[in-house]
C-alpha cells in the first residue's frame, strides 16, 4: 500500500483503514475518533449524569478492558465527574476464571478503579463446582446461566451501585437484531437495540420524561435492590474489529476467549450472517443495529413488554455473556407441533364454513390467515416479581430461586430434566 | 428428517390419499405427486379469493379485473403462472366462459449494457429478481415466443427497462456530485442531463448497491407500468422496447392493471425480510412484505407466500412433464436444473460454496442462507415472515389508489423516499442525526452542506438508499 496521509490530520502517515468505513487513518486520530464516537453516544442518550457511581461490568475480555479504558479517558477528558468502579463476578469454577479475574485485578491497579469480584456463592450460597457435584456436569450450563443473568445487577446492588455498563458492542446488536428475527422474537426485537434497559422498578422511581436516565439524583433510594438497576450499552454503535484494533493500539491488557457457538444455535447463524454481511458492506453492521431500532417501533405494544429476566447476560461460559439463542432444530420441532395443530384446527373450520357462508358486497380478502390465531397464542408476559427474591419475574418465583429451592432441598442428585424453557 | 424426493419403489403411501405411493416427503407429510399438485394450487388459489366469479348482475357486465404478474424465468414465477392460468381455466370451465380476473404478464427485460454493468457473466440465478444471465436477444425471445404458445390465453408483454434513462424525479438524485461519476463518466450524455440507467448503476460504490438501485427501479417501473394505461404494444411478436409508460397520462384512462401479482414464496419474502434489515431498510418491512399496505399506491398480492421455493421447484418439476406445459421448466434460465433436484435431501448439491466477497451481493449472501435454512428448517422460514406480518405499519405508506408517484396527492410525497418510494419512518431521512451516527463524517459526507443536498434531493432519500447512492 502506498503511504498515504491520514484522512484526519493530513499530516501523519495512514496506518490504520477503519473497519467501520475504511477511512485511513494514523494511530492517534484513530484513538481519538474512537473516544469521541463513544463520547458522542454517552452524550446523547444522556447516559450519565454526574456524581454517578457506575459499575462496570468486568470480564477481562476485550469489550469490557476497552469500556474501562474509555471510560475513564473520557471521564477525565471531559470531566463526566463520575465514579467507575469493576464489578466482575465468579461463577467459581475451578480454573476458569483464574486468568480473567487476573487480568481484571490488573485492570483496576492500571486504571486506578475500585474493584469487586461477586461470587457464586456469596450470590446464591452455591459456587458451580459445587453446583457441578450436586447436579453432575451434564445441565449444569442452565444454573450458570439463570445465575449469571441476575449476578451484575445483584452485584451492584451489593455495592450500592444503580447503574451497570456492559461491553456489548455493535457486532453483538447486529448480531442479537438477526437471531431475534430468525427466531420470531418480537418481544425481544422491541427492546434489544435499546441502550438502556431497565427494570420497571428503577423506571418507576425515575423521571421517564424521554426514558432518560440523566435524572432523578434525589430519588435515589438509601437502599438499592437489584431490581433498581439500570444497564446501559455505550459501546453499543462500536464495531467489534475496532475494539480489538483500539486495545491493541492502546496496549491494553486483556484476556482472550473465544465464545462459540454451534452453528446450529440460532446465535451461530446469526453471527456468520453478520461476518459475511461486513465483508460486503462494511456500514451494514451499523446498517442492522438502525433496523433493530427502527423494527422496536414496529412492534405491537401488546408484544413489547418488560425486560424479562430471561434476557441479557446468559449463557454459560460466554466471556461478555450473550445467549446463544436456542437451536433451529428446537425450534422448528415447536413449530412443526404448533403447524399441526394449526393445520388441524382450520381444516376442521374449513368443512364447516365453504358450503353455507358467501359474502355478499364488495371482494374483500379474509382477515389473514393464521394471523389472529397465532396472535391470540402468543401469550402476553406480564411482569411481576419473585415473591421470594423480588427480582422480575413472569412466574410466581423466578428461575434463579426455582433452582436454588431445587439446589437446596434435595440432597440426591435432582432431576434437572424437569427444567425447561431455558436456552442454553 | 429433512424434506425430500423418495426414491422410486418406495412403499411408503401418499398420506393424502392413502392410495399412490408417496414421491415426495415435504414438510412432515408424505405425498404422491397429484397429491402434492393439489395441495400446491389450493395454498395458491386460496390467496386469490378477491378474484373469484362473481355472479351478480353488475359483476357479470363489468370486465374482471386485470392482474399484473411481472414474470422472471424463476421456478417461482414460472409455476404460479402455470397455477393461475390452471386457475383462470377452471373458473371459465366452470362458468362457462367467465373468469374472476385477466391476466397480463410482463417481462421486464434489461438492455446489455445494464446487464453488463450488473455482472451478467456471475450473477445468481434471479438474485437481483432479474434474469440478468438472460441474453436478451434470442435467448428471450424463444422463450417469449414459447410462453404465448403455452398460455395462448393471457397476453405476454415485453418491456425493456431503463430505455429513457433514469426517471426523471431521481435525476437530482442520482447525478450527485461529480454528474454521474465513476469510471463510466464518459458515456451515457450526463452532460445534457439524461443518465444512462447503465452510466448511473456504474457510478454506485459496490455491486450490492448496483443490484439493490436496480431492484428498486424495477419495482417502481412496474408500478408505473401497472399504475398507468396500457401502452399499445408495437409488435406483439418480438420484444423491441415498446414505449414505457407515460406517467403522466394517466388522467381518465383506466389504469392498465388492478392489482400486482408477485410471484414470491415464503422463502424469498423471509430473503427479501433479512436482506432489507441488513440494509437498514426495517423500517419498510411492514409495507414491503404485506398484502394490505399498498405502498405504491396498487393492491399487491402475493399469492405463492404460503410456499417454499423449493415446493414450487417441485410443483413445476411435476406440470412440466406432460401435456401441454411439457417443457414449461427448460424455461428457466442458468441452466442448471438445481431447482429440479432441490428436494434431493441433504447438501449434495454443493453450489454457492464460493466465498463471500465486496463483491457478493446481499440477496446473494441471504439467498444461500435460506436454502439452507429452507432444507432443514421450512418452518423457521415461515415464522421469519409471519414475524413481519406482525409488525404494525406505524404512517402513511397505503398511497391512495390513485397511485404513488409525484403530486398524485396522497399527501405522503413529502415523507417518501425518492429512490425506494416508502414513507420514512418519523422522516428520518438519510444517515445523518441518529444514535449511529457519530458525527465522524463516515456517513453521508454532505453533512454541513445542507444546500447543496436539499438542492439535489439528496435528504430525501431513507437510511438504506443513501447506503446505496451515497
Ligand atoms: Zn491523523
Ligand atoms: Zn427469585
Ligand atoms: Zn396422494
Ligand atoms: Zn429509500
Amino acid at each position: 500500500m502506498p503511504a498515504s496521509p491520514c484522512a484526519l490530520c493530513k499530516t501523519s502517515r495512514a496506518l490504520i483503514v477503519r473497519p467501520k468505513n475504511h477511512q485511513k487513518l494514523c494511530k492517534p486520530c484513530f484513538l481519538h475518533v474512537f473516544e469521541t464516537e463513544i463520547h458522542h453516544t454517552i452524550t446523547t442518550n444522556a447516559l450519565f449524569h454526574r456524581g454517578e457511581r457506575i459499575a462496570i461490568g468486568a470480564s477481562g475480555g476485550k469489550d469490557s478492558t476497552v469500556l474501562a479504558s474509555v471510560l475513564k479517558t473520557l471521564n477525565e477528558r471531559y470531566d463526566y465527574g463520575l465514579e467507575l468502579i469493576l464489578l466482575s463476578i465468579d461463577e467459581g469454577i475451578t480454573g476458569y476464571r483464574d486468568d480473567s479475574l487476573e487480568t481484571v485485578k490488573r485492570n483496576a491497579v492500571q486504571y486506578g478503579m475500585e474493584l469487586k469480584i461477586v461470587g457464586y456463592g456469596e450470590l446464591y450460597g452455591w459456587t458451580m463446582d459445587q453446583v457441578v457435584s450436586q447436579v453432575g456436569k451434564k445441565g449444569n450450563c442452565t444454573y450458570c446461566g439463570v445465575f449469571r443473568r441476575q449476578a451484575l445487577d445483584r452485584g451492584a446492588a451489593m455495592l450500592g451501585v444503580r447503574h451497570v455498563v456492559t461491553g456489548h458492542n455493535a457486532d453483538d446488536m447486529a448480531e442479537t437484531v438477526l437471531m431475534n428475527l430468525l427466531r420470531g422474537d418480537l418481544p425481544r426485537l422491541a427492546r434489544t437495540t435499546s441502550i438502556v434497559t431497565k427494570t420497571p422498578n428503577a423506571a418507576a422511581k425515575m423521571d421517564t420524561k424521554d426514558g432518560r436516565t440523566d435524572d432523578g439524583i434525589e430519588i435515589i433510594p438509601d437502599v438499592i435492590s437489584h431490581t433498581d438497576i439500570i444497564r446501559s450499552k455505550p459501546l453499543k454503535y462500536a464495531y467489534e474489529k475496532e475494539i480489538v484494533l483500539y486495545a491493541h493500539h492502546k496496549s491494553l491488557d486483556y484476556f482472550s476467549t473465544e465464545c462459540i457457538y454451534s452453528p446450529e444455535a440460532f446465535r451461530g447463524s446469526a453471527r456468520a450472517l453478520i461476518k459475511n454481511l461486513e465483508r460486503i458492506r462494511p456500514s451494514a453492521i451499523l446498517d442492522v443495529v438502525r433496523s433493530g431500532e427502527d423494527m422496536a417501533k414496529l412492534v405491537p405494544a401488546e408484544f413489547g413488554g418488560a425486560q424479562t429476566e430471561e434476557e441479557g447476560e446468559g449463557g454459560c461460559g460466554a466471556a461478555q455473556g450473550r445467549t446463544g439463542g436456542g437451536s433451529m432444530g428446537s425450534l422448528e420441532a415447536k413449530l412443526r407441533e404448533d403447524e399441526g395443530a394449526k393445520m388441524r384446527e382450520v381444516e376442521a373450520l374449513e368443512t364447516e364454513i365453504t358450503l353455507p357462508i358467501r359474502t355478499k358486497g364488495k371482494p374483500k380478502s379474509k382477515p389473514k390467515k393464521g394471523a389472529p390465531t397465532q396472535a391470540k397464542k402468543y401469550q402476553k408476559q406480564v411482569m411481576g416479581q419473585c415473591e421470594r427474591c423480588g427480582y422480575l419475574s413472569s412466574q410466581s418465583v423466578c428461575k434463579a430461586c426455582t433452582l436454588l429451592e431445587g439446589l437446596n432441598k434435595a440432597r440426591p442428585k435432582a432431576d434437572i430434566g424437569i427444567v425447561v424453557g431455558l436456552d442454553t | 428428517m429433512t424434506d425430500s424426493s423418495i426414491p422410486n419403489g418406495s412403499t411408503k403411501p401418499c398420506g393424502r390419499c392413502t392410495e399412490n405411493p408417496a414421491t415426495l416427503f415435504i414438510r412432515a407429510s408424505h405425498f404422491c405427486d397429484t397429491c402434492f399438485k393439489k395441495y400446491i394450487r389450493t395454498k395458491v388459489t386460496k390467496r386469490l379469493d378477491p378474484f373469484k366469479v362473481r355472479n351478480s348482475a353488475s359483476h357479470q357486465q363489468h370486465k374482471p379485473p386485470t392482474l399484473l404478474l411481472p414474470l422472471t424465468f424463476t421456478p417461482s414465477a414460472l409455476a404460479l403462472l402455470e397455477i393461475l392460468d390452471w386457475h383462470y381455466r377452471a373458473q371459465k370451465a366452470r362458468t362457462g366462459g367467465r373468469a374472476g380476473f385477466e391476466l397480463l404478464v410482463l417481462y421486464v427485460a434489461l438492455p446489455a449494457e445494464v446487464r453488463e454493468v450488473v455482472g451478467a457473466e456471475d450473477v445468481e440465478e434471479g438474485v437481483v429478481d432479474f434474469d440478468v444471465d438472460c441474453d436478451g436477444g434470442e435467448g428471450l425471445e424463444r422463450r417469449i415466443a414459447r410462453l404465448r404458445e403455452m398460455f395462448p390465453a393471457h397476453e405476454v408483454r415485453v418491456v425493456w427497462l431503463g430505455e429513457e434513462g433514469v426517471p426523471g424525479d431521481l435525476k437530482g438524485v442520482l447525478l450527485g456530485e461529480g454528474g454521474g461519476g465513476g469510471d463510466g463518466g464518459g458515456d451515457g450524455g450526463v452532460g445534457d442531463g439524461k443518465l444512462s440507467l447503465a452510466t448511473y448503476l456504474r457510478a454506485l460504490p459496490s455491486r450490492t448497491a448496483r443490484a439493490d438501485a436496480l431492484a428498486l427501479l424495477k419495482a417502481r417501473f412496474i408500478t408505473s407500468f401497472a399504475t398507468a394505461p396500457l401502452p399499445s404494444p408495437q409488435s406483439p411478436q418480438s420484444p423491441k422496447p415498446p414505449k414505457p409508460p407515460k406517467p403522466q397520462a394517466q388522467a381518465q384512462t383506466a389504469q392498465t392493471a388492478h392489482a400486482i401479482l408477485h410471484p414470491q414464496t415464503t422463502t424469498s419474502l423471509a430473503e427479501r425480510t433479512l436482506c432489507e434489515t441488513a440494509k437498514g431498510r426495517a423500517y419498510a418491512l411492514p409495507h414491503l412484505t404485506s398484502e394490505a399496505a399498498r405502498p405504491h399506491g396498487i393492491p399487491t398480492y402475493f399469492p405463492a407466500r404460503d410456499l417454499l421455493r423449493r415446493e414450487l421447484g417441485v410443483y413445476l418439476r411435476i406440470v412440466g412433464v406432460q401435456g401441454r406445459m411439457e417443457g414449461l421448466g427448460e424455461l428457466v434460465f442458468g441452466g442448471d436444473d438445481d431447482w429440479v433436484g432441490g428436494m434431493g435431501g441433504g447438501m449434495e448439491t454443493g453450489r454457492r460454496e464460493q466465498p463471500v466477497t465486496k463483491n457478493t451481493t446481499i440477496e446473494g449472501l441471504m439467498r444461500a442462507f435460506f436454502e439452507d435454512v429452507e432444507r432443514g428448517y421450512p418452518g423457521i422460514v415461515a415464522n421469519v415472515v409471519r414475524t413481519v406480518e406482525r409488525f404494525e405499519r406505524v404512517e402513511g405508506g397505503a398511497g391512495g389508489a390513485g397511485g404513488a408517484r409525484d403530486g398524485d396527492g396522497d399527501g405522503d410525497e413529502g415523507r417518501r423516499c425518492v429512490l425506494c418510494r416508502m414513507v420514512v419512518l418519523d422522516g428520518r431521512f438519510g444517515g445523518v442525526g441518529w444514535g449511529g451516527d457519530q458525527g465522524g463524517g463516515e456517513m453521508d459526507e454532505d453533512e454541513g452542506d445542507g444546500e447543496r443536498s436539499e438542492n439535489k434531493g439528496r435528504r430525501r432519500l431513507c437510511y438504506g438508499c443513501s447506503r446505496s447512492v451515497p
